[in-house]
């Protein structure tokens, strides 16, 4: 096979990664929109979800969807109680304070998965059918499609939530001016807990859909959470929209560069591109309403 | 209506307010007013509970309200148009203004109402219902920011400033809308460099400065004072010159 026969072959999986990498710089997002606050745990979210379903499945023999459903509640739980526990006792603390707080708390979980659930990778079965389709020449996993197709509907209704509800406005004035929204019974803190739940739950959503294609171990938050930390950079900091077109460019960009490089650099592209985006471009793809690229 | 005794407010070790006591009574205007620095904005927080006091007591309607969170507070019916306005950009104005009805929430009929009497009070917000908030004018961000307090229904209206930017034409419909609201039965209480403005539609007035009330009387009494004109720089009032 030669370069361009399989070129779409990794496009189509890079679209599939870019997709779990849009969802976890959501999180990131997420969250430092309402507090400033970038959140180091936001990888291990994305582990929970997918050891915790994976638990429910195997252990407690649930079926899929309520295994699964049952792991983003409790990974969102666990993202209330993160927020009740660790950043709202340090809200007066400094941003450092802060994100020094959240990388104890990402260790944290990842121990206690390791502790509670054991340490070998765990891998979740498809969610339907193991047969690669053939789509326009391309083999595509069923999972992929999978991948997508909940993304894409995951998408939909975070930006329903986000522009056509109360609830959703009150989080984005929050995340503009603190102070306005503070001023008008909009408590900031109240905001701030409900980013905690809603990232990790949407964390949790993008580890269920990844572990069938990657093994997840208790460890295996780390590298995502910086994956999704710099598709979040790379779209443009703040930004949803940043967040989810980053994740895909990361995904894509990762892909193709397996065509050049032996596959075993593939993670340095990620770090590269964070240099890159940082020395020429800091304020993302799209532009960061908190980064003004003339002061870097 | 409301009551503060010996406030004392600090930011770190530094005393920005020393003992201040002060009283807003019930369908009152009354204006503070103080040069650069003296502390006004930082008493409107503490009134609103964003900053903190160590020592001294607020009373609002016969109630302690010193250091409750502020959403306790907005709720008991003090709103706050803060200095700077404070809009949200990203925001409509029909949704800015729905985010000032936040509390009461679930009143749709009376939030319906309100509305229709904001618009009535302040035209221009009707003409940009859906215009996004960062695109208005300096002018209109202000009277948004107005409009927004009053859509939380508050008994004590606090202004910091709410002249600030606006051109004279502006500030003499802003300040008789003021007027019309207390009419309607709203109390304010008015931070504001425009000081013959402020005073023309108070009743009262304090003088703050570095931290202390220095004066305090009816409107008149302050138009005349020395400590008003020494206070904010020789600054002299338009009834001095007319
Ligand atoms: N966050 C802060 N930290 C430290 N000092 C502050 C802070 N905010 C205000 N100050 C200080 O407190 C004093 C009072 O400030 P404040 O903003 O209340 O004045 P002001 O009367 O509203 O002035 P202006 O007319 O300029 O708005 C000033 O000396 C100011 O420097
Ligand atoms: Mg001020």
């Amino acid at each position: 096979m030669d370069f361009w026969t399989y070129l779409p072959q990794l496009f189509s999986s890079g679209i599939t990664i870019g997709a779990i990498y849009a969802l976890v710089a959501l999180g990131f997002v997420t969250i430092s929109r309402a507090s400033q606050i970038i959140n180091f745990a936001q990888g291990e979210f994305v582990m929970l979800g997918g050891v915790i379903t994976f638990f429910f499945l195997k252990e407690v023999n649930l079926p899929y969807p309520l295994a699964a459903l049952i792991a983003i509640l409790i990974v969102a739980l666990i993202g209330f109680v993160m927020h009740l526990s660790v950043v709202y006792p340090l809200r007066k603390a400094s941003i450092v304070i802060l994100l020094m707080a959240t990388l104890g708390a990402s260790i944290f979980l990842s121990s206690t998965s390791g502790l509670i659930f054991g340490t070998l990778p765990k891998a979740l079965p498809p969610f339907s059918g193991e047969q690669p389709l053939q789509l326009w020449g391309v083999f595509v996993l069923p999972q992929s499609i999978w991948v997508l197709l909940s993304t894409f509907i995951l998408l939909i209704f975070l930006y329903l939530l986000s522009h056509r509800t109360l609830l959703g406005k009150a989080m984005e004035a929050s995340s503009t001016d603190p102070l306005g929204a503070d001023l008008l019974g909009i408590s900031r803190n109240l905001m701030v807990f409900l980013a905690f739940g809603v990232s990790a739950g949407v964390g949790a959503f993008a580890g269920i859909l990844i572990t069938p294609i990657f093994f997840t171990s208790y460890s295996s938050g780390t590298l995502l959470g910086l994956k999704g930390f710099i598709a979040a950079v790379l779209g443009g900091w703040g930004k949803n929209s940043g967040a989810i077109l980053g994740g895909f460019v990361l995904g894509i960009v990762e892909s193709l560069s397996l065509a050049f490089i032996p596959s075993g650099y593939k993670d340095a592209v990620a770090f590269i591109i964070l240099l890159l985006i940082l020395y020429f471009r800091p304020k993302g793809i799209l532009g960061s309403p908190f980064i003004d690229s003339r002061r870097w | 209506m409301l009551k503060i005794k010996k406030l004392t407010v600090q930011y770190g070790p530094l005393p920005a307010l020393n003992e201040i006591s002060l009283e807003v009574k019930h369908g009152e205007v009354v204006s503070l007013l103080g040069p650069n620095g003296a502390g006004k904005t930082t008493l409107l927080l503490t009134l609103s509970g964003i900053l903190k006091t160590t020592e001294g007591r607020i009373i609002f309607e016969g109630e302690d309200i010193t250091n409750l969170n502020p959403h306790k507070i907005v709720s008991k019916g003090i709103g706050h148009v803060p200095q700077g306005r404070h809009i949200f950009p990203t925001l409509s104005v029909i949704d800015n203004l729905m985010m000032g009805a936040y509390l009461h929430r679930d009143e749709k009929k009376e939030i319906k109402k309100d509305l229709e009497w904001i618009y009535q009070l302040l035209p221009v917000l009707k003409e940009r219902t859906h215009q996004r908030a960062g695109t208005l004018s300096g002018g209109e961000q202000q009277m948004l920011s107005i409009g927004k307090a009053m859509m939380g229904r508050p008994k004590l209206l606090l202004l910091d400033e709410p002249s600030l930017g606006l051109a004279p034409r502006l500030m003499d419909e802003v300040f008789a809308t003021f007027r019309e609201m207390n009419r309607k039965g709203l109390t304010l209480f008015i931070v504001e460099q425009e000081i013959h403005l402020s005073l023309s539609i108070s009743s009262r007035g304090y003088l703050l400065r570095n931290g202390r009330v220095i004066k305090e009387g009816s409107a008149s009494t302050l138009m005349e004072s020395r400590e008003l004109m020494a206070s904010l720089g020789g600054y002299l009032p338009d009834v001095y010159i007319g």
